[in-house]
């Protein structure tokens, strides 16, 4: 009768250990794939400032054609766009309907020209609303 | 003594085996789901991985080689065209017209095209999409008539801003120099705009839809019996309506897109239907993996949507 109950307790002991290794393995396995959504959301943050380049919103600083472009991104998405000039922020736009910055998982960069010479950093944060 | 002893055997031995076909079963069971997981998840990989390389292909890069868009479409194929790209220049942000549009017609020939864009095995389809890049929302001013969930017997006539949501309009609605918001509703006449924005969705017209010296026109998932007129100016956007006449716009009409309207009477849009569309639509298919894109088409803004999808 001892053995038995020895021999049970061992058990529940290993389904128990089991179950919990299970258990973790379940909640775990989604994580351990790679995610790609920040890679496409990288790609709509630079195509943001290569659009914005080449239609020359941003050399202008035109805040219209910006915001209109800003806005006309998916809803789900926030975008800001900051501009500076060395270390210094010259101009800043916030998609509209868009509060504090979020987790921001997309992030563009480049270095632009306007005033014939003068030389700006844009940055494009997005992250999703 | 031998029975009490055969008894105290046989309940340890069922608990046992018991205790043996829990386990098995909990361990194919996990191991099951796991094959199946990964292998969803692998299948969800190898499409990504073909979205994200197709879509630079196809945006960053003019193509190889770089004049490809002036070769006959019969002569377009894997190895005389090893990798198609509608970039105008290498820096990529802006397509060419003619390759856009040599890739439409390549389109004719759906098996050949996914064969040059590499798109091989796992029952793997792709549909893209090429269309202006506008900010639809109309701003609301506020309201100079407004109907929430009522029943008007006879015509609404305004010179400013609309708002209509599901309401029962027994007559024609009016507006001229201002905004109309029609959401929801039934319009037992005829929509008449002049000089106005108008955003309708999930309305049914019972008669035409009418709109001169338009602004911003906005028509989704609506049914309309009669036509979808517009006339002297302002920018269309129609997408997934049902029209039980005629859809025309003139050629000082933009149309900024015109897709998925089912149109029992003639299509005559001066400007085309400001889309491009290439391969097959995914529908309700599962998996699907979607990557926009933002680029400059002829200077204007556009965005280019590829989906690459699991066909069952």
């Amino acid at each position: 009768m001892g053995k038995g109950i020895i021999f049970s307790l061992d058990v529940m002991i290993a389904l128990l250990l089991s179950v919990i290794f299970s258990t973790f393995i379940f909640f775990n396995i989604d994580q351990s794939f790679s995610n790609y959504d920040e890679l496409f959301l990288h790609k709509t943050a630079t195509d943001t400032l290569t659009v914005l380049r080449e239609d020359t919103s941003l050399e202008t600083f035109s805040n219209e054609s910006i915001y209109s472009f800003l806005n006309s991104l998916p809803e789900q998405y926030c975008v800001n766009l900051t501009i500076y000039d060395d270390n210094r922020i010259l101009y800043n736009a916030l998609k509209s309907g868009c509060n504090a910055e979020g987790n921001v998982l997309g992030l563009g960069r480049r270095v632009f020209i306007a005033n014939s010479t003068s030389v700006y950093f844009g940055e494009v944060k997005l992250w999703y609303g | 003594m031998l029975l009490h002893k055969g008894q105290f055997f046989s309940v340890d031995i069922f608990l046992s085996v018991l205790l043996f076909l829990t386990i098995l079963t909990s361990f194919f069971a996990t191991h099951s789901y796991l094959n199946r997981t990964i292998e969803s998840q692998e299948v969800k990989n190898d499409m990504t991985l073909i979205a994200n390389s197709l879509s630079s292909s196809l945006v960053d890069t003019g193509g190889y080689p770089d004049n490809w868009e002036t070769f006959d479409s019969s002569n377009i194929n894997k190895n005389t065209v090893p990798a198609l790209g509608l970039s105008r220049n290498t820096d990529g942000g802006s397509l060419d017209q003619d390759k856009v549009n040599k890739l439409v017609q390549l389109n004719s020939s759906y098996s050949n095209l996914k064969d040059i864009l590499g798109i091989k095995g796992g029952g793997y389809e792709f549909y893209l999409k090429i269309s202006g890049l506008f900010n639809l929302e109309i701003i609301n001013n506020g309201e100079d008539y407004s109907c929430n969930g009522q029943t008007i017997n006879g015509n609404v006539q305004e010179n400013g801003n609309v708002a209509i949501q599901d309401c029962t309009v027994n007559g024609n609605v009016q507006v001229d120099d201002g905004k109309l918001k029609i959401l929801r509703s039934v319009v037992t006449g005829n929509v008449i705009l002049r000089n106005s924005d108008l955003e309708m969705a999930g309305t049914n017209v019972d008669g035409n839809l009418q709109v001169n010296e338009g602004g911003i026109i906005v028509v989704s998932d609506s049914i309309i019996d009669g036509n979808l007129q517009m006339t002297n100016g302002g920018s269309l956007y129609a997408a997934g309506n049902s029209i039980g006449g005629n859809l025309e716009a003139g050629c000082s009409t933009t149309v900024l897109e015109s897709t998925n309207n089912d149109v029992e009477g003639d299509i005559d849009l001066c400007n085309g239907d400001g889309a491009y569309e290439i391969g097959i639509y995914p529908g309700n298919a599962e998996n699907v993996v979607i990557v926009e894109r933002y680029v400059l088409l002829k200077g204007n803004r556009t965005k280019v949507n590829l989906m690459v999808w699991e066909n069952g």
